[in-house]
């Protein structure tokens, strides 16, 4: 399947992911989609990025008609903002071609509008859009100044069409009194737009006698159809978060189905003739549970595009629907332990041990809270089941703790030498400092910057353009990113967890077989003896599933996403970015629809694995 | 269970009669005695303390050693070795550590060779070849070197000698890599370990 054909399948994929069948299934269009959304920037819909700095804030997904109008009004701004540059460089303005640039000045104010509106349904794209439009038009505006010989004939014109625009006024302000509020804005839009297009020719002062009757008749309007509209998109918004729960409910059934098919006869079927032991179910039952966990994200997040900040906290609601969930998922995992217990032969019990302790130590990995010792009950009655088990811990655990202690030792010592070089991420993006370059459109150069800003900020407080230009200048420079979990092994593909405003995408190519053979060596593993302590399954799934404590890299990319269209629409195949038993930590006193997402492109150089460091050959 | 006691203690018996007699006659021997006064010193010898029935004497107890050729020599005083077995199949381990595992590793230079093996005890290694992981740090709380990954140190050992309950070996030469990426050379090294556990 070639590039471009992928992410155009992605597109449509959103949509066929709420009605997709089996959980099969909707982990492979995940899949294609969470790989889409790692792959380079697609003639699709993206977010800004160092790339494409003029590409549209992404849709948070609720309103299936929101991405359209998104991107319309992008390339609307991009149009305009690129003509409005070569307007200003013409020589002679005064020929410029006034009849399209007023036409296009009406348009913007319209623009403007529908960006308001699009912030009502809870679009951070609507807050950027409208912050540019603004922009925009004054910079059309200026243009004025050279048609001073048009205004005697345009204030004559508006004078004649006085009554005409009265009676339209009168019967817009009839049709609010009536409540046909849609029906009364959308006549004083044609009304305004047509308007400001005239109006473009007079000063301010000359301006009001024409606008200020219309503002009178438009303002109350508004005020009404803002409230009716947020209430509106809310309830419908909160609709769509509450329906998202197709791998919630797979979950809640498979935690029961799996531990009694295993109890009955020792494996759990997965469709076709696949199979599952204990330790698969457990790996299967976490993979549900990522899925479960990004439903539940995805609601907490679109929830927050309608809240002010000081209550991103996800509700009471949902806070007891993500506890209830956890709840579900740990009493899972460990009654598909003893299930597996009550069939186990005596000669099985320690692999069967041995692979389930990698598999709970893979979820705990991707948590915030601890697992593993939840399950002691559990994994004891297992290991019950041999006797000779018991014992034979024992001495694996005295025969490994030193070979432990040394690598782990080492790879302190390493990772300190490792890290000279590089920042931490976050604080690297937060940090204010003076920012020389100034890539804006021309036009806008005539306004100075501050000469110190923050270089990827928590907030959209410029147009994001303008943001990519500042964070460009990190494209290049080397950080350190914490918490790298690995999201599909066979691609080698890992994320770095959100924190403060930021996540990585990572796409790995480090040697690790003398560092697996060193690791089996030292744990005394091989193809018929697995790990016998948590701490050595950890180790061992660590490796295998790509999960790093820390990773050194180079930032080739960066991306400006909002924060509350990446979460709402995070699909289950990156669930690990946010932890399975949490929401986002988000600063609550700055709204929500405010908040940025910026996502970094690593590439790695080394990586602090518990038990060793692992560096990029050069 | 004796041997392994004395091993404990480092010391070595010897037989029962012979220094209180030795005793006797050093006092004996210091001019005459009468009938009485030998009398008297016997019951005096009778109620010396310590063991009663054996005279133990106390040796400076074999600590072991590690030493390696490298620039400058590493030279530690003191190695134990044990054979770890798990029990279900799998090759034991075999730890040469120059100090306690329980104590930690604390202090001065310290060193380790881990290495797995089919012998099940520390007898059974005499004349064996193991591929050991070698980690060392030679100061405290300096840098760790360590055997490349991939790449162990072969660990010959010799002779056990079950009276000092150690065992000798010599250490191949390798190149440890330092966590600062730093090299250590070594051509070569020797060790003698004390047996833990009477293996």
């Amino acid at each position: 399947m070639n590039h471009a054909s992928l992410s155009q399948n992605s597109c449509q994929i959103s949509t066929r992911l709420e009605s997709s069948l089996g959980t099969l299934k909707l982990f492979s269009l995940a899949f294609l989609f969470g790989v889409a959304l790692l792959a380079a920037p697609s003639p699709c819909i993206a977010n800004p990025s160092n790339k494409d700095p003029k590409a549209g804030i992404k849709s948070l997904g609720a309103n299936p008609h929101a991405q359209a109008k998104i991107t319309q009004l992008y390339e609307f701004y991009n149009t305009h903002e690129a003509e409005c540059v070569q307007y200003n460089e013409q020589k002679d303005p005064s020929r410029l071609p006034f009849k399209k640039i007023t036409s296009t000045y009406g348009q913007i104010w319209k623009a403007e509008r529908d960006a308001h509106h699009l912030e009502l349904m809870g679009e951070a794209a609507g807050l950027d859009l409208r912050k540019k439009f603004r922009m925009l038009r004054h910079e059309f505006r200026k243009f004025a100044a050279h048609a001073t010989p048009m205004r005697p004939k345009v204030v004559a014109k508006l004078r004649q069409e006085t009554p005409r625009r009265q009676r339209t006024l009168q019967q817009a302000a009839k049709a609010a009194q009536g409540g046909n509020y849609t029906q009364a804005v959308n006549a004083l839009e044609k009304l305004g737009t047509d308007l400001q297009t005239d109006l473009f020719y007079l000063t301010s002062s000359e301006t009001r006698p024409f606008w200020d009757p219309f503002i009178s008749v438009l303002s109350p309007v508004d005020e009404k159809v803002q409230v009716e509209r947020r209430k509106k998109y809310q309830g419908a918004t909160m609709q769509v978060a509450a329906a998202k729960r197709e791998a919630t409910e797979k979950l809640k059934s498979e935690a029961t189905r799996l531990p009694s098919e295993i109890a009955a006869t020792g494996s759990a079927s997965l469709g076709g003739d696949q199979m599952l032991d204990g330790a698969a179910a457990i790996d299967y039952l976490g993979t549900l549970w990522g899925a479960s966990s990004a439903e539940l994200v995805n609601h907490w997040a679109m929830a927050c595009a309608f809240k002010d900040g000081m209550a991103v906290n996800p509700g009471a609601e949902l806070e007891k629907e993500i506890a209830e969930i956890e709840s579900v998922a740990i009493l899972g995992v460990g009654s598909i332990i003893e299930a597996a217990a009550v069939n186990a032969k005596t000669e099985e019990v320690a692999g069967l041990y041995s692979r389930v302790l990698k598999a709970v130590s893979k979820l705990d990995r991707r948590m915030a809270g601890e697992a593993s010792n939840k399950f002691q009950r559990s994994l004891a009655k297992l290991a019950s089941k041999n006797p000779a088990l018991a014992k034979q811990v024992q001495n694996y655990e005295r025969a490994i703790a030193e070979a432990v202690r040394w690598r782990e030792d080492y790879a302190y010592q390493q990772e300190k030498h490792l890290t000279q070089g590089y920042t931490d991420a976050g604080p690297r993006l937060r940090n204010k400092e003076p920012i020389e370059h100034d890539k804006r459109p021309s036009i806008y150069q005539r306004t100075p910057l501050r000469g110190e800003r923050i270089v990827a900020p928590s907030t959209f407080a410029a147009p994001a353009d303008w943001m990519i230009y500042d964070a460009e200048k990190l494209v290049g420079e080397t950080v350190v990113d914490s918490d790298i979990l690995g999201i599909s092994p066979q691609a080698s593909l890992a994320v770095a967890r959100y924190d403060s405003n930021h996540y990585s995408q990572i796409k790995l190519d480090f040697p690790l077989e003398q560092h697996k053979s060193d690791l089996y060596e030292a744990l005394l593993l091989d193809d018929s003896h697995g790990p016998l302590t948590i701490e050595a399954a950890d180790a061992i799934s660590a490796l295998e599933n790509l999960d790093y404590e820390k990773m050194g890299g180079q930032i080739t990319g960066i991306y400006l996403e909002s924060l509350t269209s990446r979460f709402a629409t995070l699909p289950a195949q990156v669930h690990a970015i946010v932890p399975l038993d949490d929401t986002p930590t988000v600063e609550s006193d700055i709204a929500p629809l405010e908040q940025t997402c910026w996502r970094l492109v690593l590439q790695p150089h080394w990586a602090r694995h518990k038990l060793f460091t692992i560096r990029t050959p050069r | 269970m004796r041997s392994q006691e004395n091993q404990m203690v480092g010391r070595r018996t010897v037989g029962p009669t012979i220094t209180v007699v030795s005793v006797l006659f050093l006092i004996a021997g210091n001019g005459g005695c009468s009938k009485k006064e030998l009398n008297d010193l016997v019951d005096k010898a009778k109620q010396l303390p310590s063991v009663a029935e054996e005279a133990v004497v106390e040796v400076l107890p074999e600590s072991g050693h590690v030493s390696l050729t490298t620039s400058p020599p590493v030279e530690i005083k003191k190695a134990s070795i044990e054979v770890i077995s798990v029990g279900d199949g799998r090759p034991s381990v075999v730890q040469v550590t120059t100090y306690d595992p329980a104590a930690g590793v604390v202090g001065g230079a310290k060193l380790i060779l881990h290495g797995t093996t089919s012998a099940t005890s520390v007898n059974q290694l005499a004349s064996q070849s193991v591929k050991c992981s070698l980690f060392l740090r030679t100061e405290s709380a300096g840098v760790i070197s360590r055997t490349p990954e991939g790449n162990p140190v072969e660990v010959s050992f010799r002779t056990v000698n079950s009276e000092e309950g150690t065992i000798s070996g010599t250490i191949a030469a390798a190149t440890l890599i330092g966590s600062d990426d730093s090299k250590v050379s070594i051509s070569g090294g020797d060790l003698l370990a004390v047996i833990k556990g009477g293996q």
